[in-house]
């Protein structure tokens, strides 16, 4: 029974319920229905009765109805705020940090390059090898890399969620608690490696003791950097690096150490380190910025299965990077006597082409923040009615981005190209005992670039997903793609040579770069669907 | 003295990987790829082993045709089948992939789930701790003498049958006969995706041996070495599987399985040494009796997979040995008849479907001969030539009292099916057995004589073993059942059976089977030792030695005929250094091996294949002198350590020259 007495007590019952609609926008501005709202507002402390008491209303739901049906009366008179654009400072300055931050990836990279041309030693790599070693040394790392590349992604996603919402504690707790994941599944896995080495002995005990050696430490390393590079601390590592292969050079050139044990305990202590400044960053992060939160995290199979799509691709990501050199050394040949056997050639011929992704990835950054921000702007600046000339406009749009990046990844390679002959012939070719690309070299790096530029366009388009949250149309893509360079990579290289091998991986990036293309567009054409999933 | 190949823990390392390959690749393995057979586990694990065998043999060609046969190739073909099995319905059940992320997720988030389960496992077997009171007081009761007789039984004709084939593969380094160094070279050529290297010859025995060297990464003279006795020693087990199948009782299994495993010589004479050999014919012979087991089941029970079971052992056999597939093909034939004379009407559309499955295994058979031919490869000479030679005076073999015994059992089960047949009682078995009997002894007997064919003469005589095994099995069952009229043996009995075992066996005198070898145990070992060392070493290794080490080098090393080294080395120069050359020659390998000997092997006189083999000794002789005097230039002019003893036995001295040794 709807008491007079109490709708007495509020005789300003629009102006309340309009206060009451607005706290509800607040929490969710798109509610689904009214069972939302009415869970909404229980969740602010409305009960039956005192809705009852209020408003005269039966219940909850009752409440949730009414405040529905009253504001969609409205709906035609309520718009959004017009969004200005940025001033063009504003963009220039946002531009120019995007793209190093896109680019800043590289810089450990050109580090390592670096000491490899001055010193002929990395921190995990060494130009005089034995083939022995270096085989042991790549396999591990091939296999770290295909290890921590899903727990980087998953650390990515999870703690860019925390870290945005200023949940410092959470990010902490989170990316810990995956650290930890990725080292007892690296432990593992290196188990595994030695029960089945004895099962099937197709490594000899050093090797494979050489192999899992590196694979543990390079993990534990890229998973701290992984870390370092979410808090945006990108010059950390760059410095670590620089550290290692100076413990490296102690050891090796002034203590004459074994370069293998030289670069091990450098690596373990880079690791340390890593660790130890991940953990003071996050104290700082915390004493700063932290929202002042720290509820228990959610249930650990709940989180993996929400992020297991990002835990695949990364896991895929490298297994299309690298699934060509798996191929080419595993080619038989009657000179090599272990089923898996390091071609330097074609190795130095892919380390050389893989700069040609420096620039792209720079660019990548600012055309997803850009589109990201006019469909922000967009969504608030439009009416209805004119989506579908909206989502015209973007497939438009994103396709001359497309173009351009294709043009930059192309422009990218072709200076590769020149600036990489130019190095080895006018350079390089003075130094005594300096590296040189051979016939085959030649070959997988001209293929490689090829590859790379292509792959450049469909990582763009991965992003692009990513940020739309559709992490299932990148997926498919990629594995298909794998597939792909798998496939074609075996049948060549046991056919023709293991230089072919790199065929394989220029099929799966075209591949992949299609196929995601195709479902970027179809995304684009229904924008405001997945705008809508997103809100 | 113990050599490296049968020191004890060169056996226990090569039979631990051995046997992990054989259950991965040819038990674990189909019990993923094929559906499963209604059935006891035996017959699941037959049907299983003879599809898989199929499957390997047919995806081996396919995989070496187009130079893609290795582990990743043979993993991806495998990999493709079961995917199109799930595509058509017949893998798992839909959301299996869900029901297994599912409990993934369990476990992550609640690890004690695990322990849980393995506790729960573990209790559900538990057994009571047993107190000695109660060990002592358990046999009580509890054991049934007769079973355990029965089984000891068994037990001791399975050992001895096993110990008589295994023996020299255990003890004996060297390849087994003539063929043992081809078998293993062709078995190496499949590993290099070479098919029909001396022309086409059925390569199903050597792709199952490459498929298992894939997978148990030892040494392939390992892989032929266990083969062959292994095989031997399968087919009397599935002997006793067959009987005891078809009887329902363990007598007439038992009893087939002592006649062939235990006395065998008695009926293959000069053959038995092939027990423990690995040979074509007789892996072939290894899929009769899955054949006639499931296509008589087909026939009696009309369940299709027990069609393509029979039609896949039809295909093996045709696959590896064309003698193995006649005398599938007998088989067929008799299942058939007997199906046909116990239930014409209601078996017509199986009996024409089995015959067709029949002709597709023939199609398939001739499928490698086809598949040469499109290859422009010649047919193997030594095998056509052996296929079509006539045999000089034929003459109608001398029949045995084994001989005779399973001529008369074959009688027996011909009077049983008759009287079955008078009786209207099922009695196709007894009609089997005597058929199957009836027409391989004849074969036997009549075969080579009527059409002079040396292959039939010398041959069929394996296959009559076989078929005169399962006959007397068959016709002791029925002699066993009639004396003692369904009724359990006493005691007494048991003993009185157990004694009569000792006292054949006794008489018997059955011993372990050395068959002869072309070469020396000690140019095994020496092999054994220069691969372990310098397998992987930089610049690989070369033996100098004669022909029959060239298939155990092949694919690991190179190997070098004396006479060639000798003429082309300069003894006087620093190490390998070629006559009329100042520097080194670098294109060979940086560890040669010469193998010079104190004593040259040589064959039996008696052996048939000595005539064929003098001629080599002469020149190996030749080759020896030759050595000798080189040797001693070489260390004159480089030093007495420039060629170190690497091995030193008996007969034989293996020296060691680097090629970076030296003055």
């Amino acid at each position: 029974m709807t008491s007079m007495g109490d709708i007495v007590q509020f005789p300003n019952r629009s102006e309340h319920l309009r206060a009451l609609w607005q706290q509800v926008l607040d929490r969710h501005l798109q509610p689904e229905d009214e069972m939302e709202v009415a869970a909404l507002l229980e969740s602010f402390g409305w009960s039956d009765a005192r809705a009852q008491r209020a408003f005269g209303v039966q219940d909850v739901f009752e409440l949730a109805d009414l405040l529905r049906s009253s504001q969609d009366q409205e709906v035609d008179s309520v718009a959004n705020e017009y969004l200005a654009p940025d001033p063009w400072k504003v963009v220039a300055k946002e531009t120019l940090r995007q793209f190093v931050r896109g680019i800043i990836f590289a810089l450990p990279m050109t580090l390592s390059i670096a000491a490899m041309l001055w010193l002929r030693f990395s921190l995990w790599s060494y130009q005089y090898l034995s083939t022995r070693a270096a085989t042991a040394i790549a396999a591990g790392t091939i296999l770290s890399f295909l290890t921590v590349g899903g727990f980087m992604q998953a650390m990515a996603r999870q703690g860019y969620f925390y870290m945005f919402q200023g949940h410092y504690r959470m990010m902490q707790r989170m990316t810990y608690r995956f650290i930890v994941m990725g080292v007892l599944v690296s432990a593992a896995i290196s188990f595994a490696l030695i029960v089945l080495d004895t099962l099937f002995p197709e490594l000899p005990p050093d090797m494979l003791f050489t192999a899992i050696a590196y694979y543990m430490v390079l993990n534990s390393i890229w998973l701290a950097v992984a870390v370092l590079y979410i808090i945006q601390r990108e010059f950390v590592f760059t410095g670590l690096l620089a550290v290692g292969i100076l413990l490296v050079f102690i050891g090796f050139r002034l203590l004459h150490a074994n370069i293998l044990a030289a670069q091990l305990i450098s690596m373990l202590i880079v690791a340390v380190l890593s660790l130890l400044l991940l953990n003071h960053f996050f104290r700082r992060d915390q004493r700063e910025k932290d929202r002042g939160i720290n509820p228990p995290l959610p249930r650990i199979g709940v989180t993996l299965y929400s992020i297991a799509p990002y835990f695949l691709y990364g896991l895929l990501y490298f297994a299309l990077l690298f699934c060509d050199r798996v191929m080419a050394w595993s080619t038989h040949s009657n000179l090599e006597p272990f089923v898996i056997w390091f071609r330097g050639d074609y190795e130095l011929g892919l380390d050389f082409a893989l700069t040609t992704l420096i620039l792209p990835m720079g660019m990548s950054e600012i055309i997803v923040a850009r589109l990201m921000g006019r469909m922000w702007r967009s969504q608030r600046n439009l009416a209805a009615e004119d989506v579908q000339a909206l989502n015209h406009s973007f497939v438009r749009q994103y396709a001359g981005q497309t173009v351009r990046m294709a043009i930059l990844s192309a422009g990218s390679a072709a200076g590769v190209y020149v600036l990489t002959e130019w190095l080895l012939r006018a350079y390089l070719a003075r130094l005594p005992g300096h590296v040189q690309l051979n016939q085959v070299g030649q070959y997988v790096f001209a293929v490689a670039l090829m590859s790379y530029t292509v792959l450049a366009v469909g990582l763009l388009h991965a992003v692009v997903m990513f940020s739309l949250s559709r992490p299932e149309l990148v997926l498919r893509p990629i594995l298909m793609a794998v597939g792909v360079n798998f496939a074609l990579g075996f049948l060549l290289t046991r056919w023709i040579g293991y230089a072919q091998a790199i065929w394989g991986l220029f099929a799966g990036c075209a591949f992949f770069t299609v196929m995601v293309s195709r479902n970027v567009r179809s995304v684009l054409l229904n924008l405001d669907y997945h705008m809508y999933l997103l809100s | 003295m113990t050599g490296v190949y049968s020191a004890l823990s060169t056996q226990l390392y090569a039979w631990a990987h051995y046997l992990f390959a054989l259950i991965l690749v040819y038990a674990a393995a189909p019990r993923v790829m094929f559906a499963a057979i209604d059935g006891t586990r035996a017959d699941q694990a037959v049907a299983n082993y003879a599809r898989m065998v199929l499957y390997v043999i047919l995806s081996g060609y396919l995989l070496v045709a187009v130079r893609l046969y290795e582990v990743i190739g043979i993993l991806c073909v495998a990999i493709l089948y079961v995917a199109w099995r799930q595509l058509r319905g017949s893998g798992r059940p839909a959301g299996y992939g869900s029901f297994v992320i599912a409990h993934f997720l369990d476990l992550v988030e609640y690890p004690q789930l695990l322990w849980q389960r393995l506790r729960h496992h573990v209790q559900g077997h538990a057994v009571r701790r047993p107190s000695l009171a109660r060990v002592l007081k358990w046999p009580r009761g509890n054991v049934d003498w007769q079973r355990t007789v029965r089984w000891g039984l068994v037990c001791v004709v399975f050992g001895t049958a096993g110990f008589i084939r295994l023996y020299d593969a255990v003890a004996v380094a060297a390849p087994e006969m003539s063929d043992g160094d081809v078998t293993l070279a062709w078995t190496k050529y499949i590993n290099e995706r070479i098919l029909f290297h001396d022309g086409i010859y059925p390569q199903g025995l050597y792709l199952y041996m490459a498929t298992l060297t894939k997978f148990a990464v030892i040494d392939p003279l390992f892989v032929l070495k266990f083969t062959g006795p292994l095989v031997t020693s399968f087919t009397v087990a599935l002997l006793y599987w067959l009987v005891c199948r078809w009887t329902g009782r363990m007598f007439g299994g038992w009893l087939s399985a002592l006649v062939f495993g235990v006395l065998g010589w008695h009926l293959l004479g000069q053959d038995w040494s092939r027990q423990a050999a690995t040979n074509s014919q007789e892996f072939g012979l290894l899929f009769v009796f899955p054949m006639l087991h499931f296509a008589n089941r087909y026939l009696h029970e009309g369940r299709r997979p027990d069609l393509w079971v029979a039609t896949a052992a039809l295909c093996d056999a045709g696959l590896i040995h064309s003698l193995a597939y006649l005398l599938a093909v007998m088989g067929g034939i008799a299942v058939m008849a007997s199906s046909a004379l116990q239930d014409w009407s209601g078996a017509k559309g199986r009996l024409a479907r089995m015959a067709l499955g029949g002709t597709a295994s023939g199609i398939v058979s001739l499928l490698p001969i086809g598949l040469g031919k499109a290859l422009h490869i010649p047919m193997n000479q030594s095998a056509s030539t052996f296929l079509t030679s006539a045999s000089q005076g034929a003459r109608l073999p001398v029949l045995t009292g084994f001989d005779v015994l399973g001529l008369a059992a074959a009688g027996l089960l011909l009077c049983l099916g008759c009287s079955s047949l008078l009786h209207r009682r099922e009695g196709r078995i007894w009609w089997i057995g005597g058929l199957y009997g009836a027409m391989v002894f004849g074969l036997y007997e009549f075969g080579g004589y009527l059409t002079h064919s040396a292959v039939l003469s010398a041959r069929t005589q394996d296959l009559w073993a076989l078929a005169a095994a399962l006959a007397i099995g068959l016709a002791g069952q029925a002699a066993f059942d009639g004396i003692t009229r369904g009724r359990r043996l006493s005691q007494a009995e048991w003993i009185g059976c157990a004694v009569l075992l000792a006292g054949t066996v006794a008489w018997s005198r059955p011993n372990a089977i050395v068959p002869y070898t072309v070469q020396w145990n000690e140019d095994v070992d020496a092999y054994l030792k220069i691969d372990r060392q310098y397998r992987y070493a930089d610049g690989s290794y070369m033996v100098v030695a004669e022909n029959f080490e060239y298939a155990l080098v092949l694919g690991d090393g190179y190997r070098m005929d004396p006479q060639a080294f000798l003429d082309t080395y300069d003894p006087t120069k620093p190490p390998l250094t070629r006559y009329g050359q100042a520097h080194r020659d670098t294109s060979v390998a940086a560890h040669v091996f010469l193998y010079v000997y104190k004593q040259i092997f040589e064959v039996s006189k008696d052996n048939g294949i000595y005539e064929l083999q003098h001629p080599l000794y002469v020149q190996e002789r030749r080759n020896q002198t030759r050595f000798v005097k080189w040797l001693a230039a070489y260390r004159r002019a480089n030093g007495r350590e420039a060629a170190r003893v690497f091995y030193d036995g008996p007969h034989l001295t293996v020296y060691e020259i680097s090629r970076e040794t030296g003055t």
